[in-house]
């Protein structure tokens, strides 16, 4: 892609995205005939929407869809286990490195840090993510792979693996990596060490943008996790449901009696659910061999996807009856988010100008965009298909179906078991055999 | 009843998901002196929590058993206290949800049989090749005695057809390959055709998928389908409905039957880097595209035949023109069976039939012969297992035009000792015009003993298989370091056996000063540079 088209800020609000979206979506309904199943579920005369609050009592699906949005947290003390972990080796990086204190600070990022966190399916290990943020000084930055080098013999009493913009920490637990990213933030950079992007940083959130470093192209590369963290958490804070339902909320408060966890998610909040349940629903695809895992839709995509949709809607001053109605809509309107900029696709980070998060989609033939809109379509098939559940039989079937919510996946205890479990036998002569 | 006895255990609590309806301590009748206690789940267990067998048996260290030395009492205590530490608790904290994965071509055997029955058509899948991990279709080809389905690419199908369906009714079947990133589990492999047919519509190019699904031939007549779902360490197989009706013989009977449900299927592949190295050796693959020479199929050269197909070399020349002799038996590959056959052609048919995956090309004649059609620069590597001057001198001369790595290798009397010359391409075996083979003898022989072999007038100097196992083994591994690109400069392998061996087969033999150091032990094994 020539460098010019590259880095030209296209500066379209997501209203306008989301307005194209809804055009684009309604235009598909009536016209797209190779959407079959998408079809065959949308086939009712009224909208989906319609059709479901008619056909369906509205608090089972909202008790379905909560069981899998609790189903799929992380568990809070394993997470608090993570944290505390990346705090203490955060605190001995800070300790052995050689910049003062007040230079280095520590701070999460990705799913964690935009409490999207979720189980994987199938108990593999879940990431934390951080950034160490260094302020180096001007002779410093002119040696990215020098800079991010250091930060080995800091961590050499683990077992540490770097990869090609972190350090990953394997041998903590079982069930986490913590991964490290070293970086620097944006403005210590000079402006001939780093792609034009930088200056045209949205502003509003140029001031946590970082640079990390990118060891395939020995150079350092924008990045701004504390801005996407930033986005996520302002946009989820705007309420577009205009009348909370009321079993939902009934329910949240019988669920409430312990305090909420760091990682769980209540159902009001809509943004997050919506990116929680799709990426599991997105795993739960590649877990099946649905999806073909090197080109499965990354989660970063999702995140913005959605949070672009959201921000849009709420710019657009929609209002929705309830929050099933909203994650309906933000299901339906997704795929239609990616733009096409100069014939490329286009998945703009808000937080970095010029970073497209669908780059590879335009050098890998077209795999990445099948993938996605596979998934799409499929999580369309999949979610319709709840909504419109004849009865919970049929309701329970296609949430387990879809999100896998069984039993060799369910919450877990970590207590183990009750305190009442026996654990010898009681000896009483036998009457026959043993005696 | 066998007379096992069955107690319940008082479950602890589970969390909500996680219940397990019940469970039993059962003490075999011989549980005192010879059996050990076991702990069952109810069938509902089965493949919804791990590790239980099929029937409901937990599999878990519980019972230390009769020879433990504890009592009646403390083993069935420590059975409960394991059920409940290794068990209960970990289930409880969800540190058993991967052990599916980890094992799952175990529990998929335990779907595949909880769904067999006799007159199943198909009963297992072979996989011929194991392709880059890409989709593909293609035909399959059915064996109905075999009950199996071959699949593989055409060079893989047409090398192991005429071995493995020698003789038998075939069939075709369209196979569809689909890579996975990750082995399926109970929770996630498809358990009707419905979820199969979908799993294809998403990950083929629609066009394929709907060919795939219609389930037709080119003139519409209904085909057997197959899908093959491929992870990197397991394949699952499913039958799909429909097709044609199959002919299955079960005992005396036989049954036209035509499938109605998805059949899960066992997938077992028959590919080199499989079977040769268990996916874990990157060299097997450089290895099937080499081509070998081996003169000389003897006593060492037959069994170095075996271990270099073994290792995945795919393409080997035998030269030999010897025929086998009852003499031969006590130490050859090959058996009575054969007596009177060339060696090179019947070893070549032996091998073939066992291993598929390698072509042979039996030559039964003198090396001087072959050589006046062939040349040398054709193969990776030559083996000269002969042990004779004229064939040394023959290759020597032939190596000088047509450059190649080459390995001697021979015995010295009784298989005291064995030596491997390793010589990379371009060094020769001698820079002089004398042959340096003796001067690299580890044993001092007197004059009786015969040094050479054949030789005239003179007595054999036996040896038993297992003594020569020794060489054949150093040999074949020699063999592999110099085709794997391992050995830059020339040098001498030698094997020599120690005093106890010597002293067994002749009395008051003597080492040269170099191998004096083999003496204390059961065999010692040298690498020294070769400098002739």
């Amino acid at each position: 892609m020539p460098a010019t088209q590259k880095y030209i800020l296209h500066t379209l609000p997501y209203v306008d995205l989301v307005e194209k979206a809804t055009i684009r979506r309604d235009a598909i309904r009536k016209s797209e005939r190779n959407r079959q199943l998408v079809k065959e579920a949308l086939s009712m005369e009224a909208s989906s929407m319609e059709a479901f609050s008619k056909r369906h009592h509205i608090e089972t699906v909202v008790a379905e869809l909560h069981r899998v949005n609790e189903h799929i947290s992380v568990d809070k003390n394993h997470v608090a286990e993570a944290i505390s972990d990346y705090e203490s080796i955060g605190q001995q990086l800070i300790q052995k490195l050689k910049w003062e204190d007040d230079d280095i600070r520590v701070l999460p990022q990705g799913s964690s840090s935009t409490r999207t966190l979720i189980r994987s399916p199938s108990a593999e290990k879940f990431d934390i993510d951080a950034v160490c943020k260094v302020i180096l000084n001007r002779n410093e930055v002119w040696n990215p792979i020098e800079f991010f080098d250091q930060f080995q013999p800091a961590l050499a009493s683990r077992k540490v693996i770097a990869k090609n913009r972190c350090w990953r920490i394997e041998d903590l637990s079982s069930r986490y990596y913590v991964e490290f990213t070293p970086s620097v933030p944006m403005n210590l950079i000079p402006n001939n060490l780093i792609s034009l992007d930088r200056q045209m940083t949205p502003t509003r959130y140029s001031d946590t943008a970082l640079a990390v470093v990118d060891r395939q192209s020995k150079s350092w590369k924008p990045s701004n996790p504390e801005g996407i963290t930033q986005w996520v958490d302002d946009q989820s804070k705007r309420q577009l449901v205009q009348m909370v339902i009321r079993e939902a909320m009934a329910m949240e408060k019988a669920a409430g009696v312990e305090p909420v966890p760091h990682q769980s998610v209540a159902l009001s909040d809509t943004l997050r659910v919506a990116i929680r349940l799709f990426k599991r629903h997105r795993d739960m695809m590649v877990d099946r061999g649905e999806l073909d895992s090197e080109n499965k839709p990354i989660s970063i995509l999702i995140v913005t996807l959605l949070t672009q949709c959201y921000e849009g809607l709420a710019n657009k001053g929609q209002i929705y009856q309830s929050h099933i109605e909203l994650l309906s809509d933000l299901m339906e309107l997704m795929p239609y988010m990616v733009e096409i900029r100069d014939g490329y696709w286009w998945v703009e980070n808000p937080t970095v100008a010029g970073e497209n998060f669908a780059e590879r989609w335009n050098t890998d033939l077209g795999e990445r965009k099948l993938a996605f809109d596979q998934w799409c379509t499929q999580l369309q098939v999949d979610l319709l298909e709840i909504l419109l559940a004849e009865d919970s039989a049929v309701l329970a079937e296609s949430v387990r179906r879809a999100f896998g919510t069984t039993s060799a996946s369910a919450p877990t205890s970590p207590k183990g078991v009750a305190s009442n479990a026996p654990t010898s036998v009681i000896l009483q002569p036998a009457k026959q055999g043993l005696a | 009843m066998d007379g096992t006895r069955v107690f319940p255990i008082r479950l602890p609590s589970f969390v909500d998901g996680r219940e397990i309806a019940g469970a039993w301590l059962y003490l075999p009748p011989g549980f005192v002196e010879s059996q050990f206690a076991e702990i069952w789940l109810p069938k509902s267990a089965v493949l919804r929590v791990p590790h239980v067998e099929d029937g409901g048996k937990l599999c878990f260290a519980g019972d230390p058993g009769p020879t433990s030395g504890a009592t009646p009492e403390q083993r069935i205590n420590q059975t409960l206290d394991q059920f409940f530490s290794q068990f209960c608790v970990p289930w409880n904290q969800g540190l058993l949800d991967g052990h599916f994965r980890e094992e799952a071509l175990n529990y998929w055997y335990i779907y595949c049989a909880q769904r067999h029955s006799h007159w199943d058509p198909v009963t297992s899948i072979l996989l011929l090749d194991n392709p880059p991990r890409q989709l593909r279709n293609g035909d399959g080809v059915y064996l109905p005695d075999k009950r199996s389905v071959l699949f593989g690419n055409a060079e893989a199908m047409d090398r192991v057809l005429p071995v493995v369906g020698a003789g038998q009714r075939r069939v075709k079947v369209l196979v569809t390959d689909i890579p996975i990133a990750k082995p399926l589990t109970p929770d996630t492999w498809p358990r009707s055709s419905c979820e199969v047919e979908r799993l294809v519509r998403l990950r083929l190019p629609s066009t394929v998928a709907g060919r795939f699904i219609k389930g037709r031939d080119k003139c519409n007549r209904p085909i057997h389908r197959l899908v093959i779902l491929r992870a990197p360490e397991c394949s699952f197989g499913f039958l799909l409905p429909g097709g044609p009706v199959w002919t299955v013989r079960h005992g005396y009977s036989w049954k036209a039957l035509r499938a109605h449900q998805l059949l899960p299927l066992p997938v077992e592949r028959l590919d080199v880097a499989w079977i040769c190295g268990r996916d874990q050796h990157s060299e097997i693959g450089t290895r099937q595209k080499q081509r070998v020479l081996v003169v000389g199929v003897g006593a060492l050269g037959g069994f170095v035949v075996e271990h270099l197909v073994k290792a995945g070399v795919g393409h080997l020349t035998l030269v030999d023109s010897d025929s086998l002799s009852a003499a031969n038996l006590g130490r050859h590959v090959l058996g009575a069976n054969d007596l009177g056959r060339t060696k090179v052609e019947a070893l070549a048919l032996r091998v073939k039939e066992a291993w598929p995956a390698v072509s042979l090309e039996a030559v039964p004649s003198s090396l001087e012969s072959w050589l006046k059609l062939h040349s040398l620069a054709d193969f990776d590597l030559i083996l000269d297992l002969t042990g004779e001057p004229n064939v040394r001198g023959a290759l020597e001369r032939a190596r000088q035009s047509q450059p190649c790595p080459l390995l001697i290798g021979w015995l010295e009397p009784f298989a005291a000792a064995a030596h491997a010359c390793l010589l990379p391409t371009c060094h020769p075996w001698s820079k002089s015009v004398r042959d340096p083979l003796d001067t690299c003898m580890a044993i001092n022989w007197p004059a009786d003993i015969m040094l050479r072999e054949p030789g005239c007038s003179s007595k054999f100097q036996s040896y038993t298989h297992a003594a020569a196992s020794y060489a054949v083994a150093m040999l074949s591994e020699a063999a592999l370091d110099l085709l794997d690109g391992e050995v830059s400069t020339p040098m001498l392998r030698s094997l020599v056996r120690g005093r106890k061996f010597l002293e067994k087969v002749r009395p008051g033999l003597s080492y040269r000063e170099w191998s004096a150091n083999a003496a204390d032990s059961n065999s010692m094994i040298w690498d020294r540079l070769w400098d002739a």
